[in-house]
């Protein structure tokens, strides 16, 4: 019975929306991993790593994701979910996070990184390396957090181009559309935050100010001088969208003055509900590779603001491609019965010398060794000798390799 | 999978709507031999114009069309809703609204919470808000709308509107229209949808396969109904006003539909009359002859739950129920207190009678070499896991359904877990039961920690059934809890 349902189980699929990440893919991932890690280490972000299954509530209560956002979480109910208490895969790091920080009453300002997953309904499973610096001051957090992400793209020699906006001036928009119902001004916001401020040119009908900054501001992406011509508009359309122009001029001008050159753009969508400052978004080649800017952390005790950034592990690795495969460089042959223990003994020999060595067969190996009983003969494409001793195999292999 | 068929599928709703469907398609002509009303019959094969129905609840409706098993389907627009609410990416498409009684979607609370008709309350006063529903899905796009931060959705097989207030602060219930919400006691705040009665259609089929022959005849009586969702756009600043329940009172759940009578014969064995608790009549909230009992009329499926959560301290519901309830959450604090005796029924691995084995253990070895997933549906997804774990079947699909699971085998299952007491069902329906492995009779569910602190009523209350399972000649099974020590 075992045996005929062993052998005639049918193949069971992957999960809808997860990837493995096989060795090739694995080494893109690594090559990014690798300098976001060292680029946060040299900001002095401590990594944090949070829980995949998270409460339903942690998301609802944050308000952060729209409903559209939340349909399309993985939601189910807890293991003793007879309360009706739901959880959900982590779909968003920088909630978590926060959360994170204040169950361990980790002081402000915290500078804290992470690589991780979230679980997105029609995107599946989607790696991502990210930092929340939790109590950023306004300007200098922001510039620092940029600079993060950039740096980032600049050790892995990745051209990127930083497309600045800013959250309040879409919401200085939403409040100046007069709606005075919560629900509505929500959900115009939600219509703002998932299409740009496009989508509340409608309620500025017979305002020709307002409209007049909206038609600049939904031009194309502009310069720094861009900022300013809005300011100008804005001192007669919209006056509270001022105060976040400026703020926006004053980090894009310290980055372009800093050597990164960066484009405003007010057709962005901001995505997460719970941005707040200046928020931007990574293109490369790949197109939009990561989002980050400055939110307000929700919960008891959260800091009052923070700046964060989130890049696509997935799409990023992919357009960049990995490392050269790296096998194991030395293969060592040993019959079963005799030898074993001195093939062992030559691997971790040669292992302590930093030269990777396998039992067996490889594919990648550069050098072959047998291991006999009085002797261990190496070859490669074009030598072949016999070494009596462990050492002399070692100072053979690290001249030949 | 649909275009391996030859004949067109049709999913048909059971319930209210057979009568005026059947009747629809007669004068149509596109009578189906065997959906008249009253038939038990719940499938037929292909007749001479390639036509094949199977007859469903009309929530299971259309997520069947959606998976591709038929390709036509007729059912109340709001299960389409509350399907596409969830999963809009599903394969369903609307083809067309035909005659029917229309279905509104209330959001509704109970007078004395403070809400206005036609207003949602303050927002900021539904932090924690507990939402009865039947319409989960239709109901979260709701609480995502309202931003509700924290909320407990209390998903419900029915009698929604018996929850408010003290076992729910709001109420999301399926209703022909406002006047319904108010006939059932609650004040409605916001009509969430409106829809009427639709032919639903897999998106491939309509693609790929000659629906036209069902199409052409079921177009001339289509309506121009829509079906609508509307998301609250405005809230008032009145804050709505909750009640929490009392523990200075036990409170016992007794359920309605086909337990009632046997519920209502123990209680008069044990001498126990709740006024307004009739063998067929009930109202929501009997009268109890014993004071500090406070007594509700409730859905024995949602039972465990309801006690497992401390809304109820004892609930009269079905050991099936209590079992599927421990199958899904194992640690619940919830136990049989006392086993009644009555309503006795079997459950077990249902199968067609041209299967070729005559027992479970003959039907695994056909079942592991499918070369696919065994596909298993029933009303009791947690017990049928259960019974597949306990089995080794190494891959399965479990299909949870909301009845009239005889249509389900072969074509869109291979196993029925389900109960029966006579076996008349699965005979109209050529299908046979393995081997059953549980028993279910009525019984007395307690929470192992009692809220109440009332513990003296519920060893009284448990004492008197005792008694009268005694007086019917039954034997004494179940805990020995509910207070009696106390």
């Amino acid at each position: 019975m075992t045996d005929a349902t062993t052998l005639s189980a049918p193949p069971v699929p992957r999960a809808r929306g997860m990837r493995d990440l096989l060795p090739d893919q694995m080494r893109a991932f690594r090559r990014v991993e690798d300098a976001f890690r060292q680029t946060a280490r040299h900001w002095g972000y401590e990594e944090i790593r949070t829980p995949t299954v998270e409460s339903y509530s942690l998301f609802t209560a944050a308000g952060a994701l729209s409903p559209e956002m939340l349909a399309g979480a993985y939601t189910f109910l807890d293991w003793d979910g007879w309360s009706g208490e739901r959880v959900m895969l982590r779909y968003d790091s920088t909630i978590p996070v926060v959360r994170a920080a204040i169950d361990a009453g980790i002081e402000l300002p915290a500078r804290l990184h992470y690589v991780q997953s979230v679980f997105r309904g029609t995107e599946g499973e989607e790696w991502q390396c990210g930092l929340e610096y939790l109590g950023a001051p306004a300007v200098v957090g922001d510039l620092e957090v940029a600079a993060v992400a950039i740096d980032t793209f600049e050790a892995l020699s990745a051209p990127v181009e930083l497309r600045l906006t800013h959250a309040g001036v879409a919401r200085a928009a939403v409040a100046a559309a007069g709606h005075t119902d919560e629900l509505a001004r929500r959900a115009l916001f939600e219509d703002v935050a998932g299409g740009g401020l496009a989508a509340v040119q409608g309620a500025f009908t017979g305002q020709p100010g307002a409209l007049a900054f909206l038609a600049a501001a939904l031009g194309e992406p502009g310069e720094l001088a861009f900022a300013g011509n809005l300011i100008a508009l804005a001192r007669i359309g919209l006056p509270a969208a001022v105060a976040p122009l400026e703020e926006l001029r004053e980090v894009a001008a310290a980055l372009v003055e800093g050597g990164r050159p960066v484009a405003i753009d007010f057709t962005l969508p901001l995505d997460f509900d719970y941005y707040s400052g200046v928020t931007w978004e990574l293109g490369g080649r790949g197109g939009a590779l990561g989002r980050g800017g400055r939110y307000r952390p929700a919960g008891q005790g959260a800091p009052a603001s923070a700046c964060g950034f989130a890049i696509d592990v997935d799409r990023l690795s992919v357009h960049l491609g990995g490392a050269p495969r790296r096998g194991a460089a030395i293969a060592i042959a040993v019959e079963r019965g005799t030898g074993l223990a001195a093939a062992l003994a030559l691997a971790n020999s040669l292992h302590r010398h930093g030269v990777s060595a396998a039992l067996g067969d490889t594919r990648d190996a550069l050098i072959r060794l047998s291991v006999g009983p009085d002797s261990i003969t190496a070859s490669g494409p074009d030598f072949s000798c016999d070494c009596a001793t462990l050492d002399e195999v070692v100072q053979l292999v690290l001249r030949r390799k | 999978m649909i275009a391996s068929r030859e004949s067109l599928g049709l999913a048909l709703p059971t319930g209210a709507l057979r009568e005026p469907v059947g009747s629809l398609f007669e004068s149509l002509g596109l009578a189906l031999t065997g959906y008249e009303s009253g038939s038990r019959l719940l499938r037929a094969d292909a007749d001479e114009r390639g036509f094949r129905f199977r007859v469903f609840r009309e929530r299971d409706i259309p997520i069947q069309v959606a998976l591709g098993n038929y390709d036509l389907g007729i059912c109340s627009d709001v299960w389409i809703a509350e399907l596409q609410a969830r999963f809009p990416g599903q394969r369903v498409v609307r083809v067309g609204a035909l005659p029917g009684p229309a279905t509104e979607v209330w959001l509704g609370a109970a007078p004395g919470a403070g809400a206005a008709p036609g207003q949602v309350p303050a927002p900021d006063s539904l932090d924690g808000v507990r939402l009865a529903t039947e319409l989960p899905n239709l109901t979260d796009l709701l609480a995502a709308r309202l931003r509700l931060p924290h909320y407990a959705l209390l998903d419900l097989y029915g009698s929604v509107e018996a929850y408010p207030p003290e076992d729910a602060d709001l109420a999301v219930l399926a209703v022909p229209d406002a006047a319904a919400v108010e006939a059932l006691g609650l004040v409605p705040l916001h009509r969430l949808f409106r829809g009427g009665v639709a032919v639903v259609a897999n998106t491939a089929s309509l693609a790929a396969r000659d629906c036209g022959a069902v199409l052409e005849r079921l177009a001339p009586a289509f309506v121009s109904a829509g079906a609508e969702i509307t998301l609250p756009d405005r809230a008032s600043a009145a804050p709505l006003r909750r009640v929490a329940r009392t523990t200075d009172v036990l409170r016992l759940a007794l359920p309605d539909g086909h337990a009632q009578r046997h519920t209502y014969a123990a209680l008069a064995d044990a001498g126990l009359t709740f006024e307004g608790y009739g063998a067929r009549e009930c109202v929501r909230r009997p009268a109890s002859p014993i004071a500090g009992v406070e007594v509700k009329v409730v859905r024995p499926q949602d039972m465990p739950r309801l006690v497992a959560m401390g809304a109820f301290d004892i609930a009269v519901s079905g050991v099936d129920r209590l079992r599927e309830h421990l199958a899904m959450f194992p640690a619940s604090p919830i136990e049989l207190a006392l086993d009644l005796r009555r309503s006795r029924y079997r459950i077990g691995p249902v199968v067609h009678n041209d299967f070729p084995a005559g027992t479970t253990q003959e039907a695994l070895g056909i079942w592991s070499r499918l070369g696919r997933p065994v596909r298993i549906a029933s009303e009791f997804p947690g017990l049928a896991e259960e019974w597949a774990r306990a089995h080794r079947l190494p891959h399965t699909a479990i299909i949870p359904i909301a009845g009239a699971s005889e249509a389900f085998v072969p074509e869109d299952a291979d196993i029925l877990v389900e109960g029966t007491e006579t076996g008349t069902s699965l005979r109209v329906n050529n299908l046979r039961m393995l081997d059953p492995f549980l028993e279910s009779t009525n019984c007395v569910i307690a929470a192992t920690s009692p809220r109440t602190s009332r513990r003296d009523l519920l060893g009284e209350l448990l004492a008197c059934l005792r008694e009268g399972v005694r007086a019917a000649g039954g034997e004494i099974a179940g805990a020995q809890t509910g207070g009696e020590s106390a």
